[in-house]
């Protein structure tokens, strides 16, 4: 196989640093972490290498071969594409990863210092790595699959690494079964949809969706494919309901939730969305509104969980919670189409940076303080200068504060919800701006400002992790401004998705068929004979007759989502009537927080017991958990236990009543066998007798 | 030959000597007393076989010649299964034949 | 109804009597004297039917020796106490009908077949003018049929040597009624070697 670029390297040099550990340095604390450090190191430099390649020809480069191909008279040719394809997505997704894995590795060193299975913890986070880059690179969803089930493999060993925790046990069950819920409807998402297109493979899927119909019955195929392989996001990147294991993923060493649960593995749903967002437009067109589903799923968790986060009192939740919420957030701006595809990728850019950022620094103060409470906390600022000024770097990038990044990437979501017609999702983000301002700068005054604990003697960490930390917080301050115009090489000149040429042709087709004949919407015949006619001359939508119908009745005729407009240039525009209430509610949100946690203007303890039974059900996390063991407990394991029993006395019986019916049958055939070679020779006489009675009978000449 | 006596008369003679001597194979509780009816069958088969030459194939041999071999025959079947009889007698101190079930269940 | 015809009736019923006498009588010894009757009475059918020599090879064969082996090993077999056991076994009835069963079909099959529709076989070049059953007999038993004549003077040989082989006594058991060796009644033999 050739390769034309390469980017197969970069996963292979993680998984190399992974194998050399593995058979030579399992136990050396000394070498094992060093060499993972340089082989993540060296991929991220080939990845920032490639991606100055990708930005100067941004055309897709696909290495691969043929894993599995079929051709028949059913599908035609069919085939799973494995290898590496480099795209701007993807050449994005390799710096970002091998980027924070990179300063992962180098804050490791001195956060886990103490730790006794160090070695092991960097083996497991060279796999990840490995696994993250291979999902990256994947061209085809099936290989897709396999690196999204390894990256949940690694998560369940790096959740679990304290494996003497119960806890950590039972975080790492979770997460990797909760994951397993969405990959299942993955699964079948990219099983159907192989069956329905014919191919997985990213490039082909454009082209062989431009012939679908779009005049018809709504097509309810590729809106159920959408659907489920939104499932898989909707496990990976934890939404709403699938988001239970996130927060107790905290259970696992920081630098780990910093690494996957923050920068890079829930992101991977995001960017399978985005990788396969044609699948959703075009569901959208065969009127499925396949993409509002999912920017309710995320909407909804976004808002949920910036609930939850406010009343959490553990740094690491808190953290967990917001990532919820900014995952929600992408996953929203993924659902609005058009420009949000562009919104959401880069918002997960810009989130990587300063949630890793955050989720470090929560790990220096916990290393310093020996907590993770945080009214155990206070007063850090002047004690840890770095971490504090780092961490309120992030606050501000996360809250939304030109001209740091945070606010680029949630004003283009805004921007795109507003554009696209969805009022009530753009006043539900700006609510949640307002919830992540607040509970981040809370958090921010609880950890870091006031009096704090005179005793304490909490301390700066060492460089292996303020190094870290400076780095993302200036990615952090920068990172925004990729997407301002820079003569076509903004962020969104190279990602974005365009709506195919042919799928445009065939939506204008499509409407103008419903506004001149709306009775064959429903009827499948009709309308598939319909959509077979060629226009030309003779028939359909040019006569006068048949135009006059369509100006009069084409806008009422049938309810379809707006055309997404092709801009001229897709780099940040200012809209400041979206820019100014976006930051004003970021800054009244810090205010809000300032007021309460630093100023005490109100005490939250009080605002708490007022709010009553409504604290108490977001300060359990609205009871989801104990729902969800409520229904295991009841209606999982009754059913269960009813397939049990089914399986014991049903199947199992109907094996041991075969077992019983031959011993039983053989028992009376026994008797058969006298021993007396007489009954025998008698038996043999019988069934003479009946042979040739019966030969006679059936030749009929008795 | 004999007026009045067809050939039919000749092979229903010869099957109810062998039906008899098949009842006396399966009922016979002493080996030798199987063996006796099994000399009855081959009597009735040697009968029949003389039945044909005498009435039907009046010109050839075959029939008799055949019945020669097959007295000869079951003369030697006779002596062999008769020094088996006496064998079995001194095993077993016994010939009855339903006492002989070691293969029974 | 001539004498032969009524000879062949009174013959026929006689020997199905004494056939069952065979099957049905409780002492083995009469069963035995009852089945040399249904020979001797199967010898006058094949005289009547023409066959002399094959008559009296039945007569003598059969009669003459199968009858007296059978004789020879009642005697040898008997046990005290036989005759007040019934001599037929609790298969009776399906036996009888099974062997009724038999008698019907065969009976049937063989007399609603149309006999006439054989072409008799011709006769046999080889025996042109002799003169008689036997010596007609004698002549094809070399001739035509001296195959065979010659393999079945061997089953004989075969029957006989397998018959004296099945009924001796174990070998063990002969072997210690052989007298020993005259060396061996010196005394017991140095190097503890055993007497063959």
């Amino acid at each position: 196989m050739h390769f034309s670029n390469p980017s197969y390297l970069v996963p292979l040099l993680p998984l190399g640093g992974f194998l050399i550990n593995f058979l030579f340095f399992r136990k050396r604390r000394d070498v094992a972490p060093l060499l993972a450090l340089l082989a993540v190191t060296a991929a991220f430099g080939l990845s920032l290498w490639l991606a100055l390649g990708v930005m100067a020809d941004p055309a897709p480069k696909l290495d691969s071969l043929d894993w599995l191909s079929v051709t028949n008279q059913v599908f035609g040719h069919f085939s799973i594409q494995v290898g590496t394809l480099l795209d701007p997505l993807s050449a994005l997704m390799l710096v970002v990863v091998t980027g924070v894995s990179a300063l992962v590795h180098l804050y490791s060193l001195g956060y886990m210092h103490e730790e006794e299975g160090l070695a092991r913890f960097f083996l497991y986070l060279g796999l990840f790595t490995f696994s993250m880059l291979g999902l990256v690179l994947s061209p085809s969803l099936y290989q897709m699959y396999i690196f999204w089930e390894l990256v949940g493999l690694c998560s369940y060993l790096l959740i679990g690494f304290y494996y003497d925790k119960p806890s950590a046990n039972q975080a790492s069950k979770k997460a990797f079964v909760v994951n397993r819920v969405g990959d299942l409807g993955m699964f079948f998402g990219i099983l159907f949809l192989s069956y329905y297109l014919g191919t997985a493979n990213f490039l082909e899927l454009g082209p062989k969706l431009a012939g679908w119909p779009l005049f018809g019955p709504a097509w309810l195929p590729l809106g159920a494919v959408a659907l489920l392989l939104f499932m898989g996001a909707v496990g990976k990147s934890a939404q709403f309901p699938l988001h239970v294991w996130l927060p107790d993923a905290m259970e696992g060493p920081t630098p780990v939730s910093a690494l996957i649960h923050a920068a890079t593995m829930v992101a991977a749903g995001v960017f399978m969305v985005a990788r396969t967002y044609a699948v959703f437009d075009t569901a959208l067109l065969s009127s499925v509104d396949a993409p509002f589903v999912v920017a309710c799923v995320g909407g909804f968790t976004s808002i949920f969980a910036a609930t939850i986060a406010c009343t959490q009192f553990d740094i690491k939740r808190v953290l967990a919670y917001s990532t919820l919420s900014q995952l929600g957030y992408m996953v929203l701006a993924l659902g609005v189409g058009g420009l949000g595809v562009t919104a959401g990728v880069f918002h997960l850019f810009t989130h990587a940076c300063f949630k890793a950022l955050l989720f470090l620094g929560s790990g220096s103060v916990i290393h310093a303080v020996h907590s993770n409470d945080l009214r155990q906390m206070g007063g850090l600022r002047k004690r840890m200068p770095v971490t504090a000024w780092t961490f309120l770097a992030g606050c501000v990038a996360i809250a939304g504060v030109p001209p740091l990044a945070g606010f680029f990437s949630k004003d283009e979501i805004l921007a795109a919800l507003k554009e696209t017609g969805h009022p009530g999702l753009y006043i539900l983000a700006s609510v949640v701006a307002f919830f992540t301002a607040f509970y981040m700068f809370r958090l921010y005054f609880l950890a870091f400002e006031g009096e704090g604990d005179p005793h304490s003697h909490a301390h700066e960490s060492p460089a292996t992790m303020t190094i870290p930390l400076v780095v993302l917080a200036l990615c952090s301050v920068a990172a925004g401004w990729a997407s301002l115009p820079g003569n076509g090489r903004s962020f969104g000149d190279y990602i974005h998705f365009e709506r195919g040429a042919q799928v445009q042709a065939d939506w204008t087709r499509a409407t103008d068929l419903a506004a001149v004949h709306p009775e064959a919407q429903g009827d499948y015949r009709a309308a598939t004979a319909l959509w077979a006619t060629p226009l030309d001359g003779a028939k359909g939508l040019s006569s006068t007759a048949s135009a006059a119908a369509l100006s009069a009745t084409a806008s009422a005729a049938v309810p379809v989502a707006a055309p997404v407009p092709a801009p001229e240039s897709r780099a940040f525009k200012l809209d400041l009537g979206v820019a100014v209430p976006a930051t004003l509610i970021g800054l009244a949100g810090i205010l809000l927080a300032f007021g309460v946690y630093r100023r005490r203007w109100v005490d939250p303890a009080r605002v708490a017991a007022g709010l009553g039974p409504i604290y108490t059900l977001v300060y359990n996390k609205y009871y989801v958990d104990e729902f969800y063991r409520w229904m295991m407990d009841h209606v999982y394991y009754a059913v269960s236990g009813a397939i049990a029993w089914f399986d014991r006395h049903v199947v199992d019986g109907l094996m041991n009543g075969l077992a019983w019916a031959a011993q039983f049958l053989g028992a009376g055939l026994r008797k058969a066998q006298t021993g007396r070679v007489q009954a025998y020779a008698l038996g043999m006489l019988a069934g003479l007798l009946i042979l040739v009675f019966t030969a006679m009978k059936l030749l009929g000449s008795y | 030959m004999i007026p009045g006596v067809t050939l039919d008369h000749y092979l229903l003679l010869s099957s109810a000597l062998f039906s008899i001597g098949l009842f006396g194979v399966l009922t016979r509780r002493n080996a030798v007393g199987v063996l006796m009816g099994l000399e009855l069958m081959l009597n009735a088969v040697n009968l029949n076989l003389v039945a044909f030459n005498g009435l039907l194939h009046r010109s050839a041999l075959g029939g008799q010649m055949l019945s020669l071999f097959t007295i000869t025959i079951a003369a030697a079947e006779a002596t062999v299964g008769l020094a088996l009889v006496v064998s079995l007698f001194r095993a077993r101190r016994s010939v009855r034949v339903d006492e002989a079930d070691l293969l029974k269940g | 109804m001539s004498f032969i015809t009524i000879l062949f009736y009174a013959v026929s019923a006689l020997m199905i009597f004494t056939a069952v006498r065979t099957v049905t009588a409780v002492h083995v010894f009469r069963s035995a004297l009852y089945l040399a009757a249904t020979l001797s009475l199967v010898a006058v059918q094949y005289l009547l039917l023409g066959a002399e020599f094959v008559a009296v090879v039945q007569l003598l064969v059969y009669v003459g020796a199968v009858i007296v082996l059978i004789i020879f090993a009642v005697m040898l077999t008997a046990q005290l106490g036989d005759e007040r056991i019934s001599q037929t076994n609790r298969l009776a009835l399906p036996a009888a009908l099974g062997c009724g069963a038999v008698f019907y079909l065969m009976g049937w099959a063989l007399t609603a077949t149309d006999w006439s529709k054989i072409t008799p076989a011709p006769a046999d070049p080889a025996l042109q003018g002799a003169s008689g059953n036997l010596q007609a007999v004698g002549l094809s038993l070399l001739s035509t049929y001296v195959y065979p004549f010659e393999i079945v003077g061997l089953i004989l040989f075969t029957a006989l040597v397998g018959a004296v082989l099945i009924a001796r006594k174990d070998l063990e058991a002969s072997a210690s009624t052989l007298r020993p060796r005259p060396e061996a009644l010196e005394g017991p033999p140095k190097g503890g070697e055993v007497p063959q």
